[in-house]
């Protein structure tokens, strides 16, 4: 189960972490059981007009994932995410390879809130 | 005015950055032209009122529907969530979620819902005030709820309250936003005010290619002119854009805004500066009109 997903900005483990959620340009989901498990996907709600944080909440949610590794999480995002269970780690200046290997070691700390305001749509 | 000069024209004024003298120069064309109807689209914070030492009798208030969930018959089927453009639904598992800021009020959720489950209820945006006289004008003023996130439907609103019968002047925000966009829509010209600073030139330059994207005629009212206003003049001949005035920087004029007063009533020259303003507007209106007819 690929139960882990970290934003980045290039469809790659050498990439640096997205700090971006909801207009992540990719998601890498990797398995905590088997670094090898992995496959990187460009993020579905970048098209969206609207709500990406909370497309890109439904997408993860439909894909079992269990933690988030990530820059920042608006309130909507956080909403959806939180009620699919999904634990949020924010990161900041690391390689995905690097915020994986830090999340199984236990040196991230969860987030109980969104860490950014929302966006103004309109 | 002149006999080319359309009865029922509709003129927005607008700016990129703000603070640069908007509303002194709707309510001063608006002077100018003597009777005719003046909107207050800044639907955030409305200003002309400021201006205006009468009463507002009348008060319309304007809502929107937003969908209310009955969980008894709620299946999470999730039907309503996919055929939400905006992504103001998520359902998942046994879980319905609703983001009523992203909520455009289109009511595409209640109606492919399979089990009848969603119900739309009316939400108060703002209101619309006015029309109130204010002398030859006809004073209205979209003023948008505490809390609530865009003022667009609400100037959609207040421009369906435009008579048909007098010209129209209407006072934009600033900026380039939606709320902007809605109150230069359909429009017969748009006056772009500036100020002639770098701040200044580099915001109107993003307002000219919003507003060109609408296709409404533009123009350009220099306020705060020390009289040597290179920056913009050089941007309005290479964008080709006309300058209707220069209004000169006048700290009388500043100091008797600060106190409520339009310099058109306490700076001398400026009544004459907005008379101008309006002869220059008309013969923009008159030759749009002629550009038209020659189309036709």
């Amino acid at each position: 189960m690929r139960d882990i997903a970290i934003t980045a900005t290039a469809p790659s483990l050498e990439a640096e972490v997205d700090a971006r959620f909801g207009r992540a340009s990719h998601f890498i989901l990797i398995s905590s059981q088997n670094p090898d498990d992995w496959e990187a996907t460009t993020n579905p709600a970048l098209s969206a007009g609207g709500g990406a944080g909370v497309a890109a909440g439904q997408f993860l949610a439909s894909r079992g994932v269990k933690a988030l590794l990530t820059g920042n999480v608006g309130p909507n995002a956080f909403s959806v995410l939180q009620a699919a269970g999904i634990a949020v780690f924010p990161v900041n200046g690391q390689t995905v390879r690097e915020a994986y290997q830090n999340y199984l070691k236990n040196n991230l700390s969860r987030t109980a809130q969104p860490t950014k305001a929302a966006d103004h749509l309109h | 005015m002149s006999t080319g000069t359309p009865r029922r024209f509709r003129i927005t004024v607008a700016s990129g950055k703000g603070g640069t003298g908007k509303t002194t120069v709707a309510i001063g064309l608006a002077r100018a032209i003597g009777e005719t109807q003046l909107l207050d689209a800044d639907a955030e914070e409305p200003n002309i009122h400021l201006f205006f030492p009468g009463q507002w009798d009348k008060e319309t208030p304007v809502h929107r529907l937003v969908p209310e969930v009955n969980f008894d018959r709620c299946t999470y089927c999730g039907r309503c969530a996919s055929s939400c453009q905006f992504n103001a639904l998520v359902v998942f598992g046994q879980k319905l979620l609703f983001f009523e800021e992203l909520c455009h009020g289109c009511g595409a959720c209640s109606l492919v819902c399979p089990e009848k489950a969603i119900t739309e209820k009316p939400r108060r945006v703002g209101v619309i005030r006015g029309p109130a006289h204010w002398g030859k004008i006809l004073l209205l003023e979209a003023r948008l709820e505490v809390g609530e996130a865009s003022g667009t439907q609400l100037i959609r609103e207040m421009k369906r309250a435009i008579s048909p019968d007098l010209p129209a002047v209407i006072d934009a925000a600033p900026g380039a936003s939606c709320p902007v966009m809605e109150a230069i829509k359909g429009s017969d010209y748009c006056l772009l005010v500036t100020e002639p600073t770098p701040f200044g030139l580099s915001d109107l330059q993003i307002a000219v290619e919003a507003v060109r994207e609408l296709g409404v005629p533009l123009g350009v009212v220099i306020n705060r002119s020390s009289g040597e206003d290179r920056l913009i003049e050089e941007f309005c001949t290479q964008a080709g854009l006309p300058i209707l005035a220069r209004i000169p920087f006048s700290r009388a004029a500043a100091e008797a805004y600060s106190r409520g007063q339009h310099p058109i009533d306490t700076v001398p020259g400026f009544a004459e500066i907005f008379a101008g303003l309006w002869r220059a507007l008309q013969a923009q209106l008159e030759a749009q009109l002629q550009k038209e007819g020659s189309l036709a």
